[in-house]
């Protein structure tokens, strides 16, 4: 039995803490991550997940509660390098994130950071581009490319420094359509052929679609957390009321309401109409 | 109004040329003594010469002659203050009178003078930005930090001064396009821009300012996380993927740069 | 037919010109658009969207062409160009990251300080444009835009444009980066403005708001007009939008690939259109049965 990536055990934060402003952030969350896993984090403006993210390689450190990542605890501050090798973080912004102005040299500044040797930093440079698809532009300029391919230099810099796990905060947010579809093929790719574990962390439901958990959070509080399917079925009964479901689940549920028969899950366009055609006794395609 | 596409000082041309090649350390000591022999050289068949020379390491560097020029466009006004000022007040009351306007008298003297300092002026700039755009700017840091590492005895701070450069030197076009985006948005509100007297033209400026500085704070504090999350912690035990190294080409390259600075500097 | 509030022919424009990092942006573009319209355009990254738009208010100079604001030609010798930029208001992405001023009325005073105004209209002006955005001025107006949340501050910038009572709003990308109910709230804003009579253009990425706002779309690609049609017809040349990397909006795509599977459901470009499509055909289908 495999020990859990991430273990979070009632944490709580709380901003401006011993003030009158006194917000909190966090209000007693518990879950844990198995490596090799695909979980989305979904929650509005406010729902707490970005600081959530932040606990999760010990930028923030918990008011109280435990956050361990490979059994090491966030607190410990002799440990706190290797959880940040552990679990990479990419940011909402692509510009602010990247240090350098060649491709390759960004890539090359965390394992720099760890102190590698300079051969082995250039394997892993090479590698972490060639796992994002980007080796052609390892001498290109980070601010003349497109947002997502900033943001999959990102995830190669992170990649270089060979992480358990990668955390993405809003990471496809600024992202247009195109951009967006490219980091998540990227990151379904990592997850699939890599194992890299993933945590992708949205306000938009649709960007979920490959994850296999997701947790929904609410003023910093987990509201549900379970298989994708059902938890995107349920979107539009989560408090708060910050989520929309996606367009498709909305849609499924409305033509449920009007008395067909469709499992639940189906939230894509293709399993939307797969699921349409069988309850109207068409059989999915091919059998027509 | 394309601010980013005019303002090519301090940016990077990655290419893979001899001097794109060379190691960063030599071409920051080339570059300081290059700059050094246009102070001391004393006639304009030096400069002349030296100009000839930085268009051939333009043309090594593979760099288009139109976008190192470019690089001048943002000092034009300093560069004809410089002409002016010394075309009038820089002779003295030596040589034949050119012309007069009212109480400023230009002189030949003068004249010669200011071209030489415009010209020296030129080739300064010139020198300075061939260095960045065949080097980059994490090159330009290791190599700056490598020359600076022995006066840390004396409290320089040589890999966070370094930092801060590159850091600095990254964010020159994004803060150009940010500058560009607000001013175009606060046009579409009526704002104008470069009209009436210069405290008018000033005030102009804060609206743009305020968001400016607000958005430089926001990036770099998430810059400031950012690079947290990837592990620095300061120069203490970093490495680096390019080692500096001294070559032949190296050796080659100062040894170059000495004896033309040493004929330069005696040319009459 | 009313006459066009904007009117570009031959718009071409070409950035750096007659240097080597020339690039041309626009490459002859014709396009009217007329008082009352919601016109969203769309395209890939890069197709000249927002450069066509910034030629809207004269912000950029065509280098060759015209544009036209209600009749009068922008570039023209002694053209106001000021009042150009108070009838089309034009409000950039992410418009909160331009927000300067002490208070949210200070703010969304500033385009009609611009414009000369007497304060006391000002004052009324600034009201109307807070209320116009769903933010009450009595509780908002004196507080500090930066105290705000992201998508209150998008309001604000938004308010900040309508105060010059502009008569066509040019919105780029307006609900990027906001959460579902973010988006929703400034989309139904936005259609109000439109119900009272605000002419709208609208830049987006996102096919099923086009789908749900416009009532013509325009479709860029390389620097030129595409597709110019309602959205019907637009949605139905569903191969020339996917060569150019573009997808139907979700529910056009739910019915051809029920129609695919031999189901007879009319078209639809929205949910609401596609459940209404769906249950005519099963009910449909079901009589056809029996």
């Amino acid at each position: 039995m495999s020990e859990p990536l991430i273990e979070v055990t009632d944490l709580r934060y709380v901003y401006h803490s011993d003030t009158p402003q006194a917000v909190v952030a966090l209000d007693g969350l518990s879950f844990s991550v198995e490596p090799g896993e695909y979980l989305g984090i979904v929650g509005g403006n406010g729902s707490g997940k970005s600081t959530l993210a932040k606990h999760l390689n010990a930028l923030l450190l918990p008011a109280s509660g435990t956050v361990r990542v490979g059994g090491l605890d966030t607190r410990d501050r002799a440990a706190i390098w290797e959880i940040r090798r552990r679990v990479g973080m990419i940011f909402q912004n692509p510009d602010n994130q990247l240090v350098a102005t060649v491709v390759e040299e960004d890539v090359a500044f965390g394992p720099e950071n760890l102190g590698l040797p300079p051969a082995m930093i250039r394997e892993r440079v090479g590698e972490a581009l060639a796992a994002v698809g980007m080796t052609e532009f390892r001498r290109r300029a980070p601010h003349l490319l497109s947002g997502g391919q900033k943001q999959r230099v990102a995830i190669a810099g992170i990649l270089a420094m060979r992480p358990a796990c990668l955390v993405l905060d809003e990471a496809t947010t600024m992202l247009d359509p195109a951009g967006r579809a490219e980091v998540l093929e990227t990151l379904a790719v990592l997850n699939r052929r890599d194992g890299v574990t993933i945590m992708l962390i949205s306000h938009a439901m649709e960007d979920l679609a490959d994850a296999g958990r997701i947790i929904a959070m609410d003023r910093g509080r987990i509201v549900l957390d379970g298989p994708a399917a059902r938890v995107m079925a349920r979107a539009d009964e989560i408090p708060g009321g910050r989520l929309g479901a996606p367009q498709m689940a909305k849609l499924a549920r409305w033509l449920r309401e009007d008395g067909l028969r469709l499992p639940e899950g189906a939230h894509t366009v293709e399993a939307l109409a797969d699921a349409v055609a069988a309850a109207a006794g068409l059989g999915t395609q091919g059998d027509v | 109004m394309e601010l980013t596409r005019y303002i090519t000082v301090g940016q990077y041309l990655p290419r893979s040329s001899p001097l794109h090649n060379l190691d960063p350390r030599t071409k920051i000591l080339a570059t300081t003594a290059l700059m050094v022999t246009l102070f001391l050289i004393p006639s304009f068949a030096g400069l002349g010469l030296l100009a000839a020379g930085l268009l051939a390491l333009l043309a090594l560097g593979q760099i288009p002659l139109g976008y190192a020029l470019r690089g001048l466009r943002p000092i034009a006004v300093l560069l004809l203050l410089t002409v002016f000022l010394n075309t009038f007040f820089g002779g003295g009351d030596a040589g034949r009178t050119l012309f007069q306007a009212g109480p400023l008298v230009a002189t030949e003297e003068g004249f010669r003078r200011a071209l030489f300092v415009g010209l020296r002026f030129i080739l300064l700039v010139t020198a300075a930005t061939l260095l960045t755009f065949v080097t980059s700017p994490v090159e330009l840091t290791d190599g700056l930090e490598w020359l600076l590492h022995p006066f840390r005895r004396v409290g320089v701070p040589a890999h966070e001064l370094a930092m801060m450069m590159s850091i600095a030197l990254r964010f020159i076009p994004t803060l150009l396009e940010e500058t560009e985006k607000i001013m175009k948005a606060q046009m579409a509100r009526g704002a104008e821009f470069g009209q009436g007297s210069i405290l008018r033209r000033a005030r102009a400026f804060v609206p743009v300012l305020v968001p400016l500085l607000i958005s430089a704070f926001r990036r770099s504090e998430e810059l400031a996380l950012a690079m947290e999350a990837r592990c620095y912690r300061g120069g203490e035990g970093r490495t680096r993927m390019k080692e500096l190294r001294w070559r032949t080409a190296d050796l080659v390259a100062g040894a170059c740069v000495i004896a033309v600075s040493t004929v330069l500097v005696r040319l009459r | 037919m009313s006459d066009p509030l904007i009117a570009c022919r031959g718009l071409c424009h070409t950035y750096l010109r007659g240097t080597p990092m020339e690039a041309m942006a626009l490459d002859g573009v014709t396009l009217e658009i007329r008082p009352g319209e919601v016109v969203a355009i769309i395209g890939p990254t890069g197709s000249g969207k927002s450069t066509l738009i910034q030629h809207f208010n004269g912000l950029l100079r065509p280098t060759a062409g015209e544009v036209r604001i209600a009749g009068e030609d922008l570039w023209a010798p002694r053209a106001d160009r000021r009042r150009a930029r108070q009838q089309i208001g034009l409000v950039f992405q992410f418009p909160e990251y331009q927000l300067f001023e002490e208070t949210v009325r200070k703010d969304v005073a500033f385009g009609p300080k611009n414009l000369g105004l007497p304060a006391e209209t000002i004052a009324a002006r600034v009201d109307e444009a807070l209320r116009q955005v769903g933010l009450d001025p009595g509780r908002f107006g004196d507080r500090s835009p930066f105290t705000l949340s992201g998508g209150e501050m998008r309001r604000v910038a938004l308010a900040g444009v309508l105060a010059m009572r502009p008569s066509c709003l040019v919105l780029d990308e307006p609900t990027a980066g906001l959460d579902p109910r973010g988006k929703e709230e400034l989309l139904e804003r936005i259609a109000a403005l439109h119900r009272k009579g605000m002419t709208l253009v609208l830049v987006t990425h996102s096919m099923d708001e086009a789908a749900l706002l416009a009532g013509r779309i325009v479709v860029m690609q390389a620097g030129r007009v595409m597709l110019d049609g309602s959205p019907h017809e637009v949605f139905a040349r569903e191969d020339d939008l996917r060569r150019i990397g573009l997808a139907l909006p979700q529910a056009a795509r739910l019915v051809r690939l029920l129609r695919g599977r031999g189901m007879p459901v009319g078209d639809a470009l929205t949910i609401v259109e596609a459940r209404q499509a769906i249950l005519a055909a099963v009910r449909g289908m079901g009589r056809g049965a029996h």
